[in-house]
């Protein structure tokens, strides 16, 4: 086992390298300098001042104050370098902010947002999915099948926009719709703050977690209905076991394994998701911080949220495989 | 060929099991008729499932808006019957002018038009600029150019009058015609024949005047103005849009013409309409071509036309004007009626002045403070249903008073054509990298597998997003590359393992021991048995693509045309109380994105009938 993980964890360095250098050739071999971008959309700010010699003169400074003016391979050298030690680097658009210390205060609201979404996801998948396919045919299957089908369908964005005009103070004025706290928030108590937070937390977590909810119990019905009918299970039923005996024991523990590696698939979902989740309910977590980036023209920013979630993705695919090993053994032999 | 035959044994299998009386058919027809193949079956299969027949007819549906959409949303008349007085009174105020110019170049003469020619070119090169034939004519060439002024004028001007009133303008076209060629050969009378035209042209001006003004007679208006039939809408199509809407005709209407031909044309014969499958797909791809090229566009197509305002401050006076369903264009501005509801809910409702009666932007108008300008009355316009109507702006408006039935139905455009070629893009890389990795293995697949894992790990969006925030690309092309190059890997992962399971199978093997080639193996005999899977992929990513392009113009990153696509209409406002703005198109996509789900699921049951309870 722990050879097995060891070697999987070896196996992520060529696949880490391979992401750096992906988003670093996206980023600065895309057109477009981003000197001559941070000088000609940022009219004030540190890019331009104290320079005298016009925009040419300021794209020069600004080259050498962030080290553009060095060869491609030593830039890259020098990032992947600092990032070993989770050196991000400083904001362009506001110097002296460290992206990692602005990172982890977003990271703060995006993990447990995300982490809260694939719990409850798993935690409503399992029964609906169990449920439809072992009375499959019924008109319980048929609404929930029908019902998880259209939410596998709804765009996320409008999911949120529809949930804040039904939710809203413009619909029927029953949960927050902006932000993390009220803005009176600090003076709250224990509980009201915990209250608060959670308030206006249903929306966004309800909004992250509809998509993966609706592919995991689908991938869990499949899964039941290709168990139910192997060989075993007519055996057990043969045997006289009853119903619930051969439902849990025999079908579920065998259709659990290919759910868990599903964990690495809703993951880069949730992930990009939290951009448009975050920016609609205007919530300061990692996604707003990426989409503020890119409307700011932000490099260091956009690099370093891009590759700390290309990064949370890989962990994510680690974690599935290391459970994939424990429930299903054989596949650290291989 | 062991494996295709093992699968139509089971889809034949499942079609046995699903109804007794589809069985019977299934029989009958190939006691009679021979084998069907494997696809046949599918197809079988798939007529069956109502969801499948549901969801290929919504699509076609959606496709046949987008497509048609010139025909159902314009600010174009189809058709204009009506009498244009502004252009006869352009036409009919240059005459004198312009005969005067041409007797003034021949009572100088050829030598004198040289002298000034060369005058000319001394200034154009003294100004730096090119001096060569086209900016400085010939004697002949300036002729014949007053001529041809002279002749266009009074054939717009003839076309609106009855055959008594414009036999003087012919008679003037043909002075025209003797003076040009009297001048251009530097005949003796031709000054003469320059004379009588002019006088020709003073008795035009006295004679033909028109009442400028439509129907209200002007003082002295001489003649009356009959009226034009035009086509605006049908002349504004463009080659790509008459084939592809002949295109879709023969889609729309192929099980009609499909029956006809094989009954009429092929006697019902089940070898015979086999063998004109072939010849059926050429046509559906020739008959469409041979039609754009014969079609000729007559008006360069701008997104807005000025009829609506012509006939409305009556410059053109119409008899009979026929406009199409939705009365507006997809870029028609209309600066009183921004952001308003949807015209059959109450907030919308318009005063006698032209002012909302309730509502937010009601109050603005008493208000000195606030962001809002009062709007500008809305006037009643010739062509669009009255300001009340309900069926006005069915979908309300956006932020600069465009209606939003028209945007949607033009953004099917730009929304569903993003989603299909970003598709095929995905399955021609997927389908080469996969195949290639599955079939060679060794260091090929180890490096294609690596670059899989390495764009698995990103979350695809945030990827897509980035290449486009920091590209600035905004057209619809490089965003349908960046989706398919951002995708592809399910679909090369899905081909990959399907050659690794064929790779071993009898009929690769004799296929490679006769001695053909790898790609003729690849191509020919592995991939048609790796197809069903790709084909269900591809449809669940044409929903993806359709999804991820609105989440992008949602952002504010994605297309940026003066046709929008469904999201960046969302896009126009974010705030509740535009809830017109985002509950309809996002809705469009919803639905769209079902369709196509619904698809891919029909087919992915009707390849593998496995999971279906017997």
């Amino acid at each position: 086992m722990a050879t097995y993980i060891l070697r999987r964890v070896l196996w992520m360095v060529p696949t880490l390298f391979g992401i750096t250098l992906l988003i670093f050739c996206v980023m600065r071999l895309a057109p477009g300098d981003p000197a001559a971008l941070m000088v000609t959309d940022v009219s004030s700010g540190d890019a331009v001042s104290g320079a005298g010699g016009g925009i040419e003169d300021a794209i020069t400074k600004f080259h050498k104050k962030w080290g553009l003016d060095k060869p491609l391979l030593v830039q890259y050298w020098i990032w992947i370098k600092n990032m070993a030690v989770l050196d991000f680097g400083e904001e362009f658009t506001r110097p002296g902010v460290q992206i990692s210390d602005e990172l982890w205060r977003r990271l703060q609201v995006t993990v447990p947002l995300t982490l809260i979404s694939v719990l409850l996801s798993y935690l409503l998948a399992l029964p609906l999915g169990i449920l439809s396919a072992v009375k499959q045919g019924s008109w319980l299957d048929k609404i929930t099948t029908s019902g998880l089908f259209m939410l596998y369908s709804l765009p996320t964005f409008w999911a949120g926009l529809m949930l804040i005009l039904l939710f809203g103070a413009s619909g029927f004025d029953l949960l927050p719709i902006m932000g993390l706290h009220d803005k009176d928030a600090s003076q709250l108590q224990g509980w009201d703050y915990i209250w608060d937070t959670i308030l206006h937390g249903i929306l966004p977590v309800a909004t992250l977690t509809y998509g993966g909810l609706a592919y995991l119990s689908r991938q869990m019905r499949v899964g039941m209905l290709e168990i139910v009918r192997q060989d075993f299970i007519r055996t057990a039923k043969a045997k006289g076991l009853p119903a619930k005996v051969v439902v849990f024991k025999h079908a579920l523990r065998n259709s659990l394994i290919p759910v868990i590696t599903v964990f690495a698939q809703i993951l880069p979902v949730l992930i990009g998701g939290s951009v448009i989740v975050e920016m609609v309910f205007s919530i300061p977590g990692m996604g707003l911080y990426a989409f503020e980036g890119m409307i700011k023209r932000d490099y260091n920013v956009v690099m370093a949220t891009t590759t700390f979630s290309a990064m949370l993705t890989m962990g994510g695919f680690l974690v599935s495989d290391v459970l994939y090993a424990i429930v299903d053994p054989r596949i650290s032999y291989e | 060929m062991s494996d295709r035959g093992a699968r139509t044994g089971e889809a034949a299998g499942a079609s046995a099991a699903a109804g007794p009386g589809a069985t019977s058919v299934a029989a009958e027809g190939e006691a009679l008729h021979g084998s069907k193949d494997y696809w046949d079956l599918v197809l079988v299969q798939l007529k069956r499932k109502p969801s499948v027949i549901l969801a290929a007819g919504g699509l076609v549906f959606l496709y046949a808006v987008a497509i048609f959409a010139p025909l159902l949303a314009n600010d174009r008349p189809y058709l204009l019957e009506a009498t244009d007085a502004e252009s006869y009174r352009r036409a009919y105020t240059s005459l004198v002018p312009i005969s005067l110019n041409l007797r003034g170049m021949i009572g100088k003469g050829e030598a004198g038009h040289l002298a000034q020619q060369e005058v000319r070119r001394e200034q154009l090169l003294a100004a730096g600029q090119a001096a060569d034939d086209s900016s400085l004519p010939g004697w002949g060439e300036a002729l014949a150019s007053e001529g041809a002024a002279l002749r266009t004028r009074l054939d717009t001007m003839a076309s609106q009058l009855s055959a008594t009133d414009a036999a003087l303008l012919d008679e003037m076209i043909e002075a025209v015609d003797a003076t040009v060629v009297a001048g251009a050969s530097n005949a003796a009378d031709a000054a003469d024949k320059a004379g009588a035209l002019v006088e020709l042209a003073r008795r035009i001006k006295d004679e033909r005047k028109a009442a400028l003004t439509g129907t209200t007679p002007e003082p002295g208006a001489t003649v009356t103005l009959l009226p034009t039939r035009q086509w605006p809408l049908i002349d504004s199509l463009t080659r790509a849009e008459i084939y592809f809407m002949v295109l879709w005709l023969g889609v729309m209407f192929l099980p009609v013409w499909n029956g006809a031909v094989n009954r009429w044309l092929l006697g019902a014969d089940r070898e015979r309409i086999r063998g004109a499958r072939r010849f059926k797909a050429a046509a559906m791809v020739i008959v469409p071509l041979l039609a754009a090229l014969l079609w000729e566009a007559r008006d360069a197509s701008f997104e807005t036309s000025p009829y609506k305002e012509r006939l409305t401050s009556g410059e053109i006076t119409a008899d009979r004007v026929v406009f199409a369903p939705f009365a507006f264009g997809f870029a028609e501005v209309n600066d009183g009626e921004y952001f308003r509801p949807p015209t059959w809910h109450a907030d919308s409702e318009i005063t006698e002045e032209g002012y909302y009666a309730r509502g937010a932007r009601a109050e603005s108008l008493d208000t000195v403070v606030g962001f809002r300008p009062p709007p500008k009355p809305v006037a009643d316009r010739a062509g669009e249903p009255s300001r009340n109507a309900t069926i006005r702006h069915p979908l309300g408006t956006d932020s600069l008073g465009r209606d939003l039935t028209a945007r949607m139905i033009w953004g099917a455009r730009v929304s569903l054509s993003v989603g299909l070629v970003s598709t095929i893009l995905l399955v021609l890389i997927g389908v080469t990298l996969g195949s290639m990795a599955g079939f060679y293995g060794g260091w090929i697949d180890v490096i294609i597998s690596r670059v899989i894992e390495v764009v698995q790990c990103f979350p695809v969006f945030f990827l897509i997003l980035i290449f486009v925030a920091f590209t600035q690309q905004t057209g619809i092309v490089p965003i349908m590359v960046v989706i398919g190059i951002f995708r592809w890997t399910g679909v090369a992962r899905l081909v990959r393992g399907e050659f690794i399971r064929l790779r071993g199978q009898d009929f690769v093997l004799a296929s490679q021991a006769l001695g053909v080639g790898d790609f003729r193996t690849i191509f020919r005999h592995v991939l048609p048995n790796a197809m069903g899977p790709v084909l269900v992929a591809a449809t669940f990513a044409v929903a993806s693509g359709i999804l991820t392009e609105s989440a992008l113009s949602f952002l504010g990153f994605g297309i940026q045309l003066p046709i929008p696509s469904w999201g960046s209409i969302v896009n126009e406002s974010k705030a509740a109380e535009h809830w017109w703005i985002q509950i309809f198109p996002g809705a469009l996509i919803f639905i769209t994105v079902m369709l196509y789900n619904l698809l891919g699921e029909g087919v992915r049951d009707a390849l593998d009938p496995r999971l279906k309870k017997a």
